[in-house]
């Protein structure tokens, strides 16, 4: 991708905190079965190192589940997920995605903590 | 109180009068000799300065006598020479019986005055032994043309010389300066030095009775030599220094000579750590070498060994140092004694490595691939064993050494008083990431694998093929890949209450340290690493064939 930019550590580590916390709490309202059955399914595509379906997957996600969220973590989530994927280098964006998806996890066990 | 002077050679003197005086009063700690009066000090160290020559003459008139016993229990008793070997031996008993009397006065008296009265007066008595030969047998290589050393100088002047410079300390500047230290600029030797005249016996006038470890650097030496030389270890702090260089003596003692002296001498200080924390001392350390010490005083090396403040801040804590004190295989390939080829050892001593500025990341990889083998591990059950606690420590040793070394880049922005609080604090910070990795790892094995539960051989080999597997894929540096693993596994496990609790703490670790941490690899291997009893595995797996 020709259009990417360049981000000091510093940043990216702020905007997978923002990330991690958000996606927290995305599910907090879902059965167990659905979030194994969606992370299992990220997993695969991540496997398969292929970001045009997993941010088909996300966006879908955070579309059908927006209503849990507050419009600034809202826009955390849509925005970082976003720039990962069009703008940010290959390792980065993953690197994203993986937090995402360990945002996900911690929502239901913070629950029953 | 006796201090050492910062001048090495110097010092080295002074620990060889502590060593003596030690001998003389075995039962008192070094700051009680440290501390004796001047008076107690000259009169404790006549008595074990002569006592240890004599003895050494005497120990090699009993080998003499022994040997010319020998000799004449073989010889026929008619033959000539019976008569002379006889007269020989008559003569080595007398000196014994001699040398015997003069050590009961220098331990019954505690005057000098009463000391010399009475070695004078049984002198006098004891006519059997030839004049020359009553002379204290004070004669070292080192230094034979200082008087009383002088094997021409007889009883009487000799006891004068010594009252001299060592009762009353009368130096005479040309016999200290041309004789003693051969390591300084003497008066006449070095006319071209024109901007100062560093001369030894006004360096020792500063300081009282620093002429007397003058005459004593035979005894800072370990009296065994290390392939072929002599080695003197030397810190700055008096203390240590004494302390490793008597550790020294006994590891030197017992071991090979194949042994690697820096091993020997790591030893000895670690040590000697125990009982003196001085992490300054660490920082300023020397080992000095001689290949002879007669006359000829055949200086080899003094070798620089000092640690970096880094090191010495880690190596100074108790339980890191503890954790790090193991010596680990790293290699199959070695004979029974632990060698690979000359020189070269299969186990890597954690600590050393650590010191050494070490990939220690390799090594672990190393000690990993080992368990990989377990044909080989058989024929060797008790060698491998890896402590899950100390390597973990090791990965704590590395994450905050490769930390600070990252932050000192910017060493001159920074302020100096930040600098030393830093390593202060390092010791505590590697302990706290230590037990963080701890507590994950711990978790882990909860969550996903019951060390403790008898497993099946198929259980087993399936947890090997897994830990295998993470190994690889740590090492590959393949980020994506472990977490996507470790995040399946969490899915997998169980949902307990439990569970969800240790689901939640891996969770945030593996978002803090392995996804958002460039160090995410000493992490990694920390959260998954076991104990390996790799005896047991073998023995399942030859089961199972």
């Amino acid at each position: 991708m020709n259009n990417q930019i360049m981000m000091n550590k510093e940043d990216i580590e702020k905007n997978l905190q923002d990330l991690f916390y958000a996606a927290s709490k995305l599910l907090k309202e879902e059965s167990d079965n659905y979030l194994q059955s969606f992370v299992f399914r990220c997993l695969n595509i991540l496997k398969g190192k292929n970001k045009n379906a997993f941010y088909w997957e996300v966006t879908r996600l955070i579309n059908a589940r927006k209503d849990n969220l507050n419009d600034y973590e809202k826009d955390n989530l849509i925005n970082y997920i976003e720039q990962a994927y069009i703008a940010l280098d290959d390792e980065t964006f993953f690197q994203h995605a993986y937090t995402f998806l360990l945002g996900l996890l911690k929502t239901k066990t913070s629950e029953n903590e | 109180m006796i201090q050492f002077t910062g001048n090495w050679y110097i010092d080295m003197g002074i620990l060889g009068m502590l060593n003596l005086l030690k001998e003389q009063l075995p039962e008192k700690e070094i700051d009680d000799l440290r501390s004796l009066n001047e008076n107690d000090l000259k009169i404790t160290f006549t008595k074990s300065y002569f006592k240890y020559f004599i003895k050494r003459k005497d120990e090699a008139l009993t080998n003499n006598e022994r040997k010319l016993n020998e000799s004449i229990s073989k010889l026929k008793s008619n033959s000539k020479n019976l008569d002379d070997k006889k007269a020989e031996l008559k003569e080595i008993v007398d000196q014994q019986c001699y040398y015997k009397k003069l050590l009961y006065i220098i331990d019954h008296q505690d005057n000098w005055r009463d000391i010399k009265r009475e070695i004078q007066e049984k002198s006098n008595e004891y006519e059997v032994v030839q004049e020359a030969k009553k002379r204290i047998p004070l004669s070292i290589a080192f230094y034979t043309n200082y008087k009383f050393f002088n094997n021409t100088s007889r009883l009487e002047s000799q006891l004068n010389d010594w009252e001299n410079l060592i009762i009353n300390g009368h130096i005479e500047n040309e016999l200290l300066e041309g004789t003693i230290n051969k390591l300084t600029v003497g008066f006449n030797d070095y006319p071209n030095i024109f901007y100062a005249k560093p001369e030894i016996t006004s360096f020792i006038s500063t300081e009282n009775n620093l002429h007397i470890p003058l005459i004593c650097h035979f005894k800072a030496y370990n009296e065994k030599k290390l392939a072929g030389k002599y080695y003197f270890f030397y810190s700055a702090d008096i203390n240590f220094c004494f302390s490793v260089n008597r550790k020294l003596q006994t590891i030197i003692k017992n071991v090979g000579d194949s042994e690697k002296l820096l091993n020997v001498t790591w030893q000895a200080v670690f040590d000697a750590l125990y009982e003196h924390k001085s992490d300054w001392a660490l920082q300023n350390m020397y080992l000095v070498s001689y290949s002879t010490i007669n006359n000829q005083q055949r200086f080899e090396n003094v070798e620089f060994i000092g640690l970096s403040k880094v090191n010495a801040a880690i190596i100074t804590n108790d339980t890191i140092r503890e954790n790090l004190n193991e010596a680990v295989f790293t290699s199959l390939k070695f004979k029974n004694d632990g060698w690979l080829n000359e020189g070269e050892s299969a186990k890597k001593w954690l600590i050393q490595e650590v010191i050494n500025n070490s990939s220690l990341l390799d090594l672990i990889f190393r000690i990993l691939s080992i368990h990989a083998a377990p044909k080989k591990l058989k024929e060797n059950p008790n060698r491998f064993i890896v402590h899950r606690n100390k390597m973990i420590m090791t990965l704590s040793v590395c994450i905050h050494k490769i930390t600070l070394s990252k932050t000192e880049m910017q060493a001159f922005r920074g302020d100096i008083f930040y600098q030393n609080t830093k390593f202060k604090n390092l010791p505590k910070k590697i302990i706290e990431t230590d037990k963080l990795i701890k507590n994950h790892n711990r978790l882990y094995y909860s969550l996903f694998l019951n060390e403790e539960m008898k497993k099946t051989v198929q259980e087993e080999k399936k947890e090997q093929a897994e830990f295998g597997y993470l190994v690889r894929l740590i090492k590959r540096k393949e980020i994506n890949l472990f977490t996507n693993f470790i995040i399946q596994k969490l899915l997998k496990a169980a949902n307990s209450k439990g569970n969800q609790t240790a689901k939640n703490f891996l969770t945030s670790f593996l978002f803090r340290h392995i996804v958002n941490n460039p160090l995410w690899q000493y992490y990694a291997l920390g959260l998954i690493f076991k104990n390996f009893n790799q005896i047991d595995n073998y023995e399942q797996s030859n089961n199972d064939e």
